[in-house]
């Protein structure tokens, strides 16, 4: 299933980790960036930063996807003992 | 005026609902409940968007900061953000999952790849046990967004208007009425939000001042303790069961794996419209800081700040969301009402009877809501707490060969059981999150017992190869010589 480590850990573990480990870091300090609470600017600032590494992860993983895609059309599904596919 | 820009807002999104139609004469089952399986990145984008920022954005966040504070103000946010990396990688599987079993509901994809009928019947009723309170919570958002419209409507006829035309657009075209009318419902409540948002940072005098600088308890702005254990046990157990155990259904709408890793990339963005709302729950901090019902904060911003017509967009960019949802919700239980519950239904009838489900449902959930009220997000940690028990059977159909479907059904049975217990109980556990105790406990079973007595095993999807065209199938886990077909679609480019 994982084709690329490189794209695991940067759409994946850095975006996870940023927010599972750093933001309790941060999460009781009375500190402000521009007026705001430290522990709010700092999740509002990792909206983008994961729309980042998923779009590094995206042009990692992409051509794999460019040369095999599959689309539903093409694939047939399987039967099986409880009566089929409906 | 306030009312009528709502009132034209939503005839607009029935037009639209009738427009989707066009070009398909007679709609399959197919088609009414996975469009087909044939919805391109950016369509498939906004049914997502259309359900995960369901009403509970506008209306349940502001109501859970104002009264839990910062907790809940970062799990709601958090659980989101953090569900996107985890659907990068794992929502393709789950799609895979859907045709490899040629499956329209996770009940489906349950029952064949256990191959178990009794598991497919467990899966299905704790499907429709959680999608009860799903229902709840965004009724509950309609009574607000629709009281707040000045018109003395009561909480039946704010059930039943919205439950009314959840019903109309899934009659008229099935999931491509939420799919066209999220577009309409994304661009009011964008701008609704956005408006609040920088009108309650320009009356309070800056961002220092909005977020009530000195004047308000740490407790609203920091997190240690009980409150910071419930907001990261509620992130890493909501974000799993986003996938897994919510979105499966619009997953199946996806034309390809490719379409649906692309669209996830850009989702985070959408979430910058939330600074926005905490700049409006903290408005309402300092300058309401006695509201009865927590519900009605930011409807009661919004007609602090805003002129009447403007009040108008925002309540119906809310109530559009809160609708939408409640039509792909009912569209979910009609399908595995009819295909799972009571199947052998001849084709043609399917339609007929998921449509009475879907009315059944609607009049449940509302009848729910009108017995009593609570504060939203509670009602979504429900929510998650009885969907997250499907998390384990994914899991094991993912990732691992010799898992036993009885184990599978054990494991949801005492999970759901355990969840409704501490729901209701309510002990603190340290601050953990009630429903990944439960869903520990639904793991324990599945996995324990599956490895008392192993099942002779099917290949889990994450080792499976789709199967392409010429009539023959390979067999399952065998990689394929070449790469499989050569066809890229432009669209999805």
């Amino acid at each position: 299933m994982i084709h690329s480590w490189k794209s695991v850990v940067i759409g994946g573990v850095l975006p996870i980790a940023a927010l599972l480990v750093v933001m309790p870091l941060l999460a009781n300090t009375s500190a402000t960036v521009a007026g705001i609470p430290l522990l709010f600017a700092y999740v509002f600032a990792l909206f983008p930063l994961t729309s980042l590494c998923l779009w590094v992860a995206w042009r990692i993983d992409e051509p794999r996807y460019r040369d095999r895609e599959v689309t539903r059309d093409e694939v047939v599904p399987e039967t099986d003992a409880t009566g089929g596919v409906s | 005026m306030l009312a009528v820009v709502f009132f034209s807002v939503i005839a607009v999104s029935v037009l639209i609902a009738f427009l989707a139609r066009s070009g398909l004469k007679n709609m399959s089952i197919g088609d009414y409940l996975v469009g087909g399986r044939s919805f391109p990145a950016w369509l498939l984008y906004f049914l997502a968007v259309g359900e995960i920022y369901s009403i509970g954005t506008m209306i349940g966040l502001p109501s859970g900061l104002y009264a839990g504070g910062a907790s809940y103000g970062i799990w709601f946010v958090g659980y989101i953000l953090m569900a996107y990396p985890l659907g990068y990688f794992l929502a393709p599987l789950v799609w895979r999952a859907g045709v490899r079993y040629d499956a329209m509901t996770i009940p489906d994809v349950f029952g064949r790849h256990f191959r178990s009928r009794s598991l497919e019947v467990v899966t299905a009723l704790a499907l429709l046990c959680a999608l009860v309170p799903w229902g709840q919570y965004q009724f509950i958002g309609m009574e607000v967004v629709l009281g707040a419209l000045g018109l003395n409507i009561t909480p039946l006829q704010s059930v039943i208007l919205a439950a009314g035309i959840a019903f109309i657009y899934l009659v008229v075209s099935g999931v491509r009425s939420p799919a066209f009318v999220s577009i309409l419902k994304d661009s009011f409540m964008l701008l609704g939000i956005v408006l609040v948002g920088v009108v309650a940072v320009t009356q309070a005098g800056g961002t220092s001042e909005a977020f009530g600088s000195g004047e308000i308890p740490s407790a609203m702005t920091t997190l240690s303790g009980n409150p910071l254990v419930f907001a990261l046990t509620t992130i890493v157990f909501q974000s799993i069961t986003f996938y897994l155990g919510f979105s499966a259904a619009f997953l199946f709408t996806a034309k390809s794996e490719r379409a649906i890793k692309q669209s996830t990339v850009w989702m985070p963005m959408y979430m910058l419209m939330y600074p926005f709302l905490f700049v409006a729950s903290f408005y309402a901090v300092t300058q309401f800081p006695d509201l009865k019902d927590p519900n009605t904060v930011f409807m009661r911003v919004t007609t602090d700040l805003l002129p009447s017509w403007l009040v108008g967009v925002v309540a119906a960019g809310a109530g559009l969301s809160g609708i939408l949802v409640l039509a792909v919700t009912a569209l979910s239980i009609g399908g595995i009402v009819t295909r799972n519950l009571v199947p052998n239904v001849r084709p043609d009838r399917q339609r007929r009877i998921s449509n009475l489900v879907v009315a059944t449902f609607l009049v449940l959930a509302g009848v729910l809501t009108l017995s009593g009220s609570t504060i939203m997000l509670t009602v979504l940690n429900l929510t998650y707490y009885l969907l997250g028990q499907l998390v384990p059977g994914w899991l094991a159909l993912l990732f691992f060969r010799r898992v036993q479907a009885w184990a599978v059904s054990v494991g949801i049975i005492a999970g759901l059981a355990a969840s409704l217990v501490l729901y209701n109980a309510a002990p603190t556990l340290g601050g953990v999150n009630a429903g990944l105790v439960a869903v520990l406990i639904n793991v324990a079973l599945t996995f324990g017992l599956s490895a008392l007595r192993p099942a002779a095993g099917t290949e889990p999807m994450a080792r499976w190869t789709p199967t392409t065209g010429q009539g023959s199938v390979r067999k399952s886990g065998v990689e394929p010589k070449s790469p499989v077909s050569g066809a890229t679609d432009p669209e999805t480019r």
